[in-house]
């Protein structure tokens, strides 16, 4: 046995939290916000296309970076969320292994990717795919999954990178493959820094 | 008035649709970094990028809502406005003004209370993205193009004022 | 000379005549890779239904004190299925029926070491 991603994925989609009274969303120890996804999208692609040369490749590591954070402390909250603990917890027979399964069970349930976990060196490797992905959704020419690759990394940060939050920036995520660039699949190879 | 909202995903792609948008949830993490990485990035106009995409992305969904929903005058439509701020986590937002422009404040932001969780309090405002918001809403409202409204944030609850203040002026 | 990707890999294995589709699944469902010709099926539930396949097996292997299974083999009616692991994840070959079983079984020992490279 090992965690079922459709048990996973059934159970959790339809979680959609809304503002509360103060127009707030305060969950799993972070405030969340349910932005257009274009939103992102856009202000990346701009971003990108006003930077040159040396900004350039500052400007991607800073945008990888902005996941990579907000990854590893809502990765943190999520994995220690109520929801994970009774719906993914219960199939974890393989350790950290399992709980990246799970990580990813409800990285695609709650709509930041459809992807999944190709293949795994424990504390070494991980190959993630992502056959659906809003960063996808446009066609600018480069590689633009950069909250994939920051949160990859910060997956296997909380997996395998120490105890929170001493953990952070452990691993490091390159896209090999990508939707955006007409590939059939989007491919995340997560490695040591 | 309190606006319909409605949850949707597919099931085969597990993407979610908020009224038909689709929308992503991200942390105040996320987007305290966006603002900082706008700031670090002032060189390239980074600011004004990460509120103009705010403009083009919230404007649509405003468009469509009032359509679907026959919403017809500027006051209801700022209400609309108003109300969907709240429900995408955004805060709570009253505005108020004409088609010449207006004014807005915040008495509950998640840009700025997730960024004094994050880092602190600081001395100048930083609601960038919101500064877009308002403008879609007033343009949405007005029946005006993308970029026709200037949102300044004249005071920023990060800065220590008990509620962020806009002002909204007409090009 | 580029590395060798997955989808060439499936590409050859599609090559053996009598296959008609071929589907790479996660031990937790998850479809990572697909080949050939699945028409309307639904990807999600076959990945589902693999990984209950490949627990149900693993647990009547350790109740029978068996090692590791090496190859499941289902056949109906009108269709041949046949799941190898691969890796940490589980190659599932399609074929409509098994006249050319030999071959396929020879094709992925062939095949599976350098699969495995990738799962």
């Amino acid at each position: 046995m090992t965690v079922q991603r459709d048990v996973v994925v059934k159970q959790l989609a339809d979680v959609r939290p809304l503002g509360n009274e103060e127009g707030l969303i305060p969950q799993f120890g972070v405030l969340i916000n349910n932005l257009p996804a274009n939103f992102w999208n856009l202000a990346t692609m701009r971003l990108l296309d006003a930077a040159q040369g040396e900004r350039r490749k500052e400007l991607e590591a800073a945008l990888v970076d902005c996941a990579h954070q907000c990854g590893y402390n809502t990765g943190y909250g999520i994995v220690n969320s109520e929801e994970f603990q009774s719906v993914v917890m219960p199939m974890v027979t393989e350790g950290a292994k399992d709980v990246l399964r799970g990580a990813y069970a409800v990285f695609t349930a709650w709509g930041w990717a459809k992807s999944g976990i190709a293949q795994i060196k424990e504390g070494e490797k991980m190959v993630i795919r992502a056959v659906d992905y809003y960063e996808a959704d446009e066609k600018p020419g480069y590689h633009m999954a950069y909250m994939i690759r920051g949160v990859s990394a910060a997956f296997f940060d909380i997996a395998y990178g120490g105890d929170y939050p001493n953990g952070l920036n452990t691993f490091d995520c390159e896209q090999t493959q990508g939707i955006e660039m007409g590939d059939k699949f989007g491919e995340f190879v997560v490695t040591k820094k | 008035m309190s606006i319909k909202v409605e949850h949707s995903f597919d099931d085969q792609t597990y993407r979610h649709y908020l009224n038909g948008t689709l929308t992503v949830m991200h942390c105040h993490h996320y987007m305290a970094l966006a603002t900082q990485l706008a700031e670090q990035f002032a060189d390239i106009g980074a600011p004004q990028i990460l509120a103009d995409a705010a403009e083009d992305s919230i404007r649509p969904m405003l468009d469509d809502y009032f359509a679907k929903n026959g919403v017809g005058s500027a006051d209801e439509k700022l209400a609309v406005g108003v109300e969907y701020y709240a429900v995408i986590g955004m805060g709570k937002m009253q505005a108020s003004g004409s088609e010449a422009g207006g004014q807005a404040s915040l008495s509950a932001s998640h840009m700025d209370q997730g960024w004094e969780m994050k880092w602190g309090k600081r001395d100048t405002p930083m609601n960038y993205w919101t500064r877009g918001y308002i403008a879609a809403v007033f343009a949405a409202a007005f029946g005006k193009p993308a970029r026709s409204y200037v949102v300044t944030e004249e005071a920023g609850m990060i800065t220590g004022a008990p509620e962020s203040k806009f002002t909204i002026r007409l090009k | 000379m580029a590395a060798e990707s997955s989808t060439e890999v499936l590409q050859e294995i599609l090559n053996v005549p009598g296959i008609k589709a071929i589907v790479v699944v996660g031990r937790d469902g998850f479809v990572i890779e697909t080949a050939g010709s699945l028409g309307t099926m639904d990807l999600d539930t076959l990945g589902a239904s693999v990984a209950m396949l490949l627990n149900g097996a693993e647990s009547m292997g350790a109740e029978m004190q068996l090692s590791a299974f090496n190859t499941l083999t289902l056949e109906a009616a009108n269709a041949m299925i046949m799941c190898t692991p691969v890796g940490d994840a589980l190659l599932v070959i399609l074929a409509p029926d098994s006249k050319t079983l030999g071959m396929i079984r020879l094709q992925i020992k062939k095949t599976i070491p350098r699969l495995a490279s990738f799962f």
